[in-house]
């Protein structure tokens, strides 16, 4: 895992509800998902997945189900609910402005 | 209830809620496990990693656990609340669609729980709320006892017991009199605590300004000095801080203020000032109770302990006194409360139970309007549950219902009790002197709470039971047809709430009826058209002989006066005033009776009258004479005595021209010499209804000068109000510092039987309460009943049968109950009775009379409550009842 950076606090919110997108997926996917987009750039640190998982449920801005998965396994499928779609949308457009400005900054030095 | 859905989590959720945190963690390592195969790692070294991933998995899964539980909690809670919710949605849609229901429950509870706010209000102000003492429970009454029998405190005594008692740290002795106060404004008659030095100690409450009495004040011939109550302070006095060193005269005698006690004392209840016990010497005679006693205990000593040893104290201190009747062989101590309460206690437990019964009615009705209601909705309830509502969802929708119902009566009885709170006090002051106000505390909302859920609750479960039970015997195929009628619960219902009914108006004309007899009653006097002036005149402490001679003279001057006054018929004087109490009694002597040669004291009430009196108060003077102006001093003594005296000591012969003599009863010993009787007159209830005329002596007034209070009696043509305002400013020309008390002696009468009077004011109010809610339940309930029975009515009439027949079946069909009820409210009434035994007067508490008119009442009212559905369902064309039942 060379070159992978720690995720900044609030980040990984925003990966999984980025990562919840493209349809529901369970936690397993998620964290592969995050790690494949990111060409194993960043990763997950130990044990922090499930319970942001459970805290984004509690909040109301995932809903989880418990289905079957292709390998015929149960697994608990999370999905976006309205109100995490509508906190997607708020963290992205943060985030843009971050990155925008962050590239300024990096731009800036190099000159 | 959160216990037991917690138990019930305990037992199911958690497992689940772990099990799936467990599968899920599992799932990921699983997962990983595999994806690490694949990539060709070892299968040892795989297994590693993926365990690996997540960290550790103990401190991880209850991380999510804790997060979840929250979650399940909070859903939890939402769920519940969401139902509540929309079951009160629901409610309230219902009573706006059926709003002669609502506002019928809602008066219905209202009227029921109104009289119970109230009454718990004073019971919470006289049983419930601390005394304003601090530690009062170690405050305690202390009596004398001769074989378990209470009396007043003898100075001797007291004093003995303040110098050894070891059980208490205080003992005061205090006494309540009247005296007139001058000095400060318009001379005025004021209630005069005499208390000793250690009542602040005892009580715990210093005064607020000044201080109370000190060594000099409090000893035999000290300075004059008094205390002032706050309330008298600010009344009289502006709540002048410097009213500490003025002078008043208290009974002539200057005193100065050297304190103000704060308004929370209130005791001996009503005082305005005190004066200190010890300035009063009033002699070793153990035998002489003068004083009421209270004291502070040790602390850890309890009353009955103090009782032990203040016993035997006491046998020691009398203990060579010789033997009398009067003489104290023990003594007694309980808390102070009960002195404070005095008679209250069975007054207010009467009240509890007259409302209590009221409340019973009400939570009857509220059941059966409710249960009639559920019936009429019989169908959709049967559609709910098909639709998927559980019996819990049945049953708390109706909960719901009567709860809102509940609240809002209640609501509506606090709101009618908050402008009533200060009448209520006045209206009580008779039965709990010592409440002056009916707070809002945690106790009175923990009631009316109470309240709410308990009736609604109560009133809610058996209809929601009824309706539960019912949708599940109906099934959802044949909806309304042939279901359990109510019926049943409803009969026992009516039942129940008619034996309440009639218990409460039976007590209601039990009292009335003793009422009547009381106001009916022959008192031997006549009191209408009769006024009555107290001439309260200073003692001169100094020169007590000049002063006895002096009073006669301005008590003599002071009768003419009055006599001269239009519309005066006729003045007296008199010691004596009938109603107000005080009218001494003692050992009187019968010349040739063994109680004129050492025996038993011919016990008689000694009154002293000017001529005159007999005829302004109407009683005869059956034998003899009156006492006429000849009847002075320095002629042959004369007494006249009244029909009890004769029937008691003399009877058979001749009263007149018998000599009698009644020692003991003057300070100045001037007419002790035997007294010739001259007259007898009629017996006088001097207490009022109800109390048994004594064997009475008169004396004239001429030959037996009084330091008691005199009052004038006047019998007055026309209206008195004229006459007693002449009065005023006659006696004040008189004498400017004598305080004018002049009343009616017929409000004195309405104010010795105010207390029965308002016993059955009260009780008939609750009563007639009680009628109107049974006569608005019978009315629903008994419709409902005859409404249930109209399939049948119509398929009576359409078989032929007369209609009078139907009709009479049907009244007994509903009338059944209230008989039934009528004949267990008998039963207990005729209980009930022997316990307001006590407030009768000459009706016995099983007075046929009485039990007829109020079965008559609850009858009639039923009666007529069946009438109307009665009719409505003959006038049905049977064929459509018929019709309309083959239809469903």
């Amino acid at each position: 895992m060379a070159g992978s950076v720690d995720l900044l606090q609030g980040t990984l919110d925003f990966l999984i509800l980025k990562a919840l997108t493209w349809g529901p997926k369970h936690g397993f996917e998620v964290s592969r998902w995050i790690r494949d987009t990111t060409d194993q750039a960043l990763t997950i640190e130990q044990g922090a997945l499930y319970p942001a998982l459970h805290r984004m449920e509690q909040r109301g801005w995932l809903e989880a189900e418990w289905a079957i998965t292709e390998h015929r396994r149960r697994a608990k499928y999370y999905r976006l609910t309205r109100l995490g779609r509508k906190q997607l949308q708020t963290q992205d457009a943060d985030w843009r402005r971050y990155v925008a400005a962050v590239g300024k900054i990096l731009a800036a030095a190099r000159s | 209830m959160g216990t037991l859905r917690s138990l019930f989590r305990l037992a199911t959720g958690r497992s689940r809620v772990e099990a799936d945190v467990a599968d899920e963690l599992e799932l990921h390592r699983t997962l990983a496990e595999e994806e690490l195969l694949r990539q060709g790692v070892a299968p040892e070294e795989a297994a590693r990693l993926a365990a690996d991933e997540l960290g550790d998995r103990a401190t991880l899964s209850r991380q999510v656990l804790a997060i979840d539980r929250v979650r399940e909690r909070r859903m939890r809670r939402a769920e519940v609340i969401g139902k509540w919710q929309s079951d009160l949605r629901l409610a309230r849609r219902g009573f706006r669609r059926d709003p002669w229901f609502t506002a019928a429950a809602v008066l219905l509870v209202a009227l029921g729980v109104g009289a119970n706010i109230a009454v718990f209000s004073i019971l919470n102000a006289a049983f419930v709320r601390a005394l304003p003492y601090p530690d009062a429970d170690r405050i305690v009454t202390v009596v004398e006892t001769r074989q378990g029998r209470g009396m007043s405190v003898a100075g001797p005594n007291l004093r003995d017991w303040q110098r050894s008692a070891n059980d208490f740290t205080h003992l005061a002795g205090y006494y309540i009199t009247n005296t007139v106060l001058t000095g400060a404004g318009a001379p005025e008659t004021i209630a005069t605590a005499v208390a000793s030095r250690t009542f602040p100690a005892v009580l715990g409450i210093d005064p607020m300004l000044g201080r109370w009495f000190d060594a000099e004040e409090a000893v035999a011939g000290g300075a004059p000095a008094v205390v002032l109550s706050e309330g008298y302070w600010r009344d009289r006095f502006g709540a002048d801080p410097d009213v500490l060193g003025r002078q008043v005269r208290v009974d002539g005698l200057a005193a100065t203020v050297v304190g103000v006690m704060p308004r929370r004392v209130d005791f001996p209840v009503g005082a305005q000032i005190w004066m200190p016990a010890e300035r009063w010497d009033d002699g070793p005679s153990r035998t002489a109770h003068n004083w009421r006693v209270i004291g502070r205990l040790r602390a850890g000593v309890g009353p009955e302990e103090a009782t032990r040893s203040l016993s035997v104290l006491t046998r020691q201190i009398v203990a060579g006194e010789g033997d009398s009747d009067f003489l104290a062989d023990g003594a007694r101590v309980t808390p102070f409360r009960q002195t404070l309460l005095g008679q209250s206690p069975r007054v207010l437990r009467f009240l509890q139970g007259a409302v209590g019964l009221l409340l019973l009615i009400a939570v009857l009705n509220l059941t059966a309007l409710l249960l009639a209601r559920a019936a009429k909705r019989q169908g959709e309830l049967v559609m709910l549950r098909t639709l998927g509502a559980t019996r819990v969802d049945l049953i708390r929708r109706f909960v719901v219902e009567s709860l809102l119902l509940t609240a809002a009566g209640v609501a509506l009885g606090v709101a009618a009790w908050l402008p009533l709170r200060a009448a209520l006090v006045r209206a009580i002051d008779r039965i709990v002197p010592f409440v002056r106000t009916l707070p809002i505390d945690l106790p009175f909302l923990a009631f009316i709470s109470g309240l709410v859920v308990v009736v609604g609750i109560v009133a809610g479960v058996v209809p929601a039971l009824w309706a539960a039970r019912s949708v599940e015997h109906g099934s959802a195929a044949r909806p309304s047809h042939r279901i359990v009628g109510p019926s049943r619960v409803l009969q026992t219902l009516i039942g129940v709430e008619v034996a309440a009914t009639f218990v409460l108006l039976a007590g209601a004309g039990l009292l009335s009826r003793s009422l009547t007899r009381m106001l009916d009653q022959d008192l031997g006097f006549r009191s209408e058209g009769r006024v009555v002036i107290p001439l309260p005149l200073p003692v001169d402490a100094g020169n007590l002989a000049g002063d006895l001679a002096r009073r006669g003279l301005v008590l003599e001057t002071a009768r003419e006066r009055l006599a001269a006054i239009p519309g005066v018929a006729s003045v007296a004087l008199t010691t004596a005033v009938p109603l107000q109490g005080g009218s001494p009694n003692g050992g009187g002597m019968i010349q040739g009776e063994p109680s004129s040669t050492g025996g038993p004291g011919a016990t008689a009430d000694f009154r002293v009258v000017s001529p005159g009196f007999f005829e302004v108060l109407g009683i005869p003077v059956s034998r003899g004479r009156d006492f006429t102006a000849h009847d002075r001093a320095g002629a042959q003594r004369v007494a006249i005595v009244n029909d009890a005296f004769v029937r008691t000591y003399l009877p058979g012969g001749d009263p007149l021209g018998r000599l009698v003599r009644m020692p003991g009863m003057d300070i100045v010993p001037t007419g002790e010499d035997w007294a010739a009787i001259v007259g007898v007159v009629g017996d006088v209830r001097q207490d009022g209804p109800g109390a048994e005329p004594a064997p009475t002596m008169y004396f004239p007034l001429g030959q037996r000068p009084q330091f008691r209070l005199v009052s004038a009696v006047a019998r007055v043509d026309g209206s008195p109000g004229p006459v007693l305002r002449a009065a005023q400013a006659e006696l004040a020309r008189l004498d400017p510092e004598m305080p004018f008390d002049g009343i009616l002696l017929a409000h004195a009468l309405n104010d010795v039987v105010a207390v029965p009077k308002l016993r059955t004011i009260v009780l008939g109010v609750f009563a007639s309460a009680a009628l109107l809610l049974a006569g608005v339940g019978l009315f629903g309930v008994v419709g409902f009943i005859v409404l249930r029975r109209t399939r049948e009515i119509g398929v009576r009439l359409a078989l032929g049968a007369p209609r009078t027949n139907v009709a009479g079946a049907a009244f007994g069909h509903a009338l059944r109950p209230v008989l039934l009820g009528l004949l267990a409210g008998a039963a207990v009434a005729l209980g009930v009775g022997q316990v307001v035994r006590g407030f009768l007067f000459e009706v016995s508490p099983g007075n046929p009379v009485v039990f007829a008119g109020a079965a008559a009442l609850v009858l009639t009212t039923a009666a007529v409550a069946c009438i109307g559905p009665i009719r409505r369902a003959l006038a049905v064309d049977p064929a459509t009842v018929l019709r309309a039942d083959d239809a469903r």
